[in-house]
């Protein structure tokens, strides 16, 4: 009696045992990690909910920073072990990760339909690859602009053209200064550096990575002698004068335009500041031979090479990708979307702000005014940037009497550090 | 079974049980990462790929090629020369004032230490880069006098200046410690140069001075420790500008490894520092023979 009803009592274990096990096998959890905005967390989140609606059977831990220490975090956790299975990734690091074997290649979800690429233009999707395969799915695309307010330009009596060049927009600042008392920037980082350079054709590295792309000074005081007009006649403020706490307030406080910004992030810009903002063209050489402004991958969603759970990390690209319904909640948070479908299905629900950014790209999409994206950047251009700003912040400081020659010392400097990097 | 429930009933295995948080804490969050960052010190390492083995190579390079290693190290060395005796003076001048009687003194205690509960904390740091904006309220307090603003942060003749005041303006935690002390020099040895005519100030030299020498010396070491590990104020005010006079060795050493992604490189800066910081403290240690005063030493 005993040992009969031991036994019934094992099969009933192990058949608990079992069904608890078949449950377990179903639901799979994968983690997702993306950076931005507070409004990008509240519609990501809110997104999220809904896939976890529509595919019951996975669920999705999210995870979030701002992009200051996004990239500390993502490499702690790659050391770590516990990368997440899905991730979203930039232009600028994505062949670092594809190379380090971090990332997965997504051709055979293409090939297998689990993430529908039908829509999705080649050129966009071709921003994803690294070598033979591509590791990240692009998101949106975005683009440099200009970014100003067109009641400071009334008062001034003034009009910006769609596509200004140089002369015109220092022109422009100097009587919208004089008029109003409002100053503006001559942006100066590298990324501006890269601008100059793409109206001659050049990048700001070789295409083999090893040195810079560019070996003629003039390039360099080119910028910075710009700057220092700006300066001298008053429509730029001096290092340490600017009054803006935070980086919407320069709108108010000081700017009246501002070119260091994504078309994408015109609608952050105007809720920020609290002004209505208008877009143009970042400002070309009248004497370009080239387009400069291009149209970047806004982000990639890219899955974890050692995700255990691949296929439910593409199904949640896949929904990222293609669903309208996201997009119904998401709107062009993460830049225009990639398929063509999905901007055909937001676009009569866009919002004022939202419709001048697709007219900006519609623009921008047409032929001529734009270039091909240049490469990745090489490993050494944290350190190359670094350097860039040292010796930019001596000349804003007035230090430096001969600017060709520190120009030139700039060059060698940097594609010493680059040599140094890329050796091994 | 009897004899594992008699070792189990041990008193040490009590006190073994009671300490083994700390332990699994001392080894997983000091001990691991202390020779892990040794061993990385001699690497190669981008976090994304294994470490590679490059013996000295970041050491030759930290001395020879990297201009901001010295630099660096310099503003550092810079930092805690200046802030350290000035603190101890202010902490020291601000507990004497605080260990008389009254009834108002535990408020006006509470108060002084508040700037250091928060010491560390990300909202003092910013808190004191609004105050020296350049439209702050520093500047327009000076506005007020008819004073030209100062660009405070953007000169390379203040920024670091504005730094160490922080620091200074943080010496709650030593005042507090002196304050302690203090409150310990014997009544009697007062009481008995009262009587002798002694003044004040005298009492303070002859008297008070000698007897808190030990927490002078703790204090003293304590801070130079920290001050060489600097970070905060210099990360979130100024990121190390203008034109890297404010960059602490702390700051640099985050770059390269966490901006740069060269976590060996950034090992091995760190073990420098150390070396660096062990040899201050040891003068210290060697110095303190000629001015640290034990009560209970027979000399």
């Amino acid at each position: 009696m005993l040992k009969r009803f031991l036994v019934w009592l094992m099969i009933l274990t192990l058949s608990v045992g079992m069904v608890s096990f078949a449950n377990a096998e179903e639901t799979t959890t994968i983690r997702v990690l993306w950076w931005g905005s507070q409004n990008r967390h509240d519609l990501t989140t809110k997104a999220v909910e809904l896939f976890e609606q529509k595919y019951p059977n996975i669920n999705v831990e999210i995870e979030f920073t701002a992009w200051d220490g996004y990239w500390s975090k993502l490499s702690t956790q790659v050391a770590g072990n516990l990368v997440p299975d899905v991730i979203q990734m930039d232009y600028q690091y994505i062949a670092q990760y594809a190379q380090s074997n971090v990332l997965a290649d997504l051709t055979p979800y293409f090939e297998s339909g689990a993430i529908d690429i039908s829509n999705v233009a080649d050129t966009v999707l071709s921003s994803g690859k690294v070598g033979e395969g591509i590791y990240g799915m692009p998101i949106g695309t975005t683009a440099r602009v200009m970014m100003y307010r067109p009641d400071v330009l009334e008062q001034a009596n003034l009009t910006m053209p769609v596509n200004p060049t140089w002369d015109e927009f220092m022109s422009i600042s100097k009587q919208v200064y004089e008029a109003t008392g409002r100053t503006n920037i001559v942006p100066s980082d590298i990324d501006d550096l890269r601008f100059i350079l793409r109206d001659y054709g050049l990048n700001l590295y070789s295409d083999d990575g090893k040195s810079l792309g560019f070996d003629d000074p003039k390039h360099l005081v080119y910028l910075w002698e710009r700057q220092m007009t700006a300066v001298n006649e008053g429509w730029q403020l001096p290092v340490g004068e600017t009054t803006a706490l935070s980086m919407y307030d320069g709108f108010i406080s000081d700017d009246w335009a501002e070119c260091t910004h994504w078309s994408s992030e015109l609608a952050a810009f105007q809720t920020g500041s609290g002004t209505r903002l208008e877009l143009a063209m970042y400002p070309h050489s009248s004497d370009a031979t080239a387009a400069a402004t291009y149209f970047k991958p806004s982000m990639f969603w890219s899955v974890s090479n050692a995700s255990a759970n691949k296929d439910a990390a593409a199904t949640f690209v896949n929904f990222f990708i293609n669903d309208p319904d996201c997009y119904d909640i998401v709107g062009i948070d993460r830049g225009m979307p990639v398929s063509s479908a999905i901007r055909e299905h937001i676009a009569p629900t866009l919002d004022e702000t939202s419709q001048r950014v697709a007219a900006m790209h519609d623009y921008l999409g047409q032929e001529g005014m734009t270039s091909a994206i240049m490469n990745t950047d090489i490993p050494a251009h944290g350190e190359v940037n670094r350097l860039f700003a040292d010796y930019s912040e001596q000349v804003s400081y007035g230090m430096v009497k001969d600017l060709t020659a520190h120009a030139q010392a700039f060059i060698e400097e940097a594609n010493a550090i680059i040599a140094e990097k890329s050796k091994n | 079974m009897r004899s594992i429930r008699q070792t189990l009933e041990k008193e040490s295995v009590a006190g073994y049980m009671f300490i083994l948080p700390i332990i699994i804490g001392l080894i997983v969050f000091t001990a691991i990462p202390f020779f892990t960052s040794l061993y990385l010190a001699f690497t190669e390492y981008d976090m994304l790929t294994a470490p590679k083995w490059v013996g000295v190579d970041n050491f030759v390079k930290m001395f020879t090629k990297d201009k901001l290693f010295w630099k660096s190290f310099w503003v550092t060395f810079k930092f805690a020369i200046i802030q350290v005796p000035i603190k101890l003076l202010v902490s020291l001048g601000v507990a004497l004032v605080l260990s008389r009687n009254s009834k108002a003194i535990p408020v006006y205690r509470a108060t002084f230490y508040i700037p250091s509960l928060m010491g560390g904390s990300v909202a003092v740091a910013l808190m004191w880069k609004q105050l020296f904006a350049y439209n702050g309220p520093i500047n327009n307090i000076f506005s007020v006098l008819g004073i030209a603003p100062v660009r405070w942060l953007n000169d390379v003749s203040t920024a670091l200046g504005v730094l160490i005041g922080l620091g200074i303006w943080q010496f709650g935690s030593s005042m507090l410690i002196f304050l302690a002390a203090l409150k310990n020099v014997p009544a009697s040895y007062h009481e008995a140069a009262i009587v002798d005519g002694a003044s004040p100030v005298r009492r303070f030299f002859a008297i008070v001075l000698p007897m808190i020498t030990p927490v002078f010396f703790f204090n003293l070491v304590n801070q130079t420790i920290s001050a060489f590990q600097a970070f905060n104020s210099s990360y979130l005010i100024t990121s190390g500008k203008p034109l890297n006079s404010t960059l602490y060795y702390g700051v640099h050493l985050y770059n390269r490894a966490f901006t740069f992604s060269e976590m060996g490189y950034g090992s091995a800066m760190a073990w420098f520092m150390l070396l660096v910081i062990a040899f201050f403290t040891a003068l210290i240690f060697k110095s303190s023979n000629a001015w640290v005063y034990y009560e209970s030493e027979v000399k």
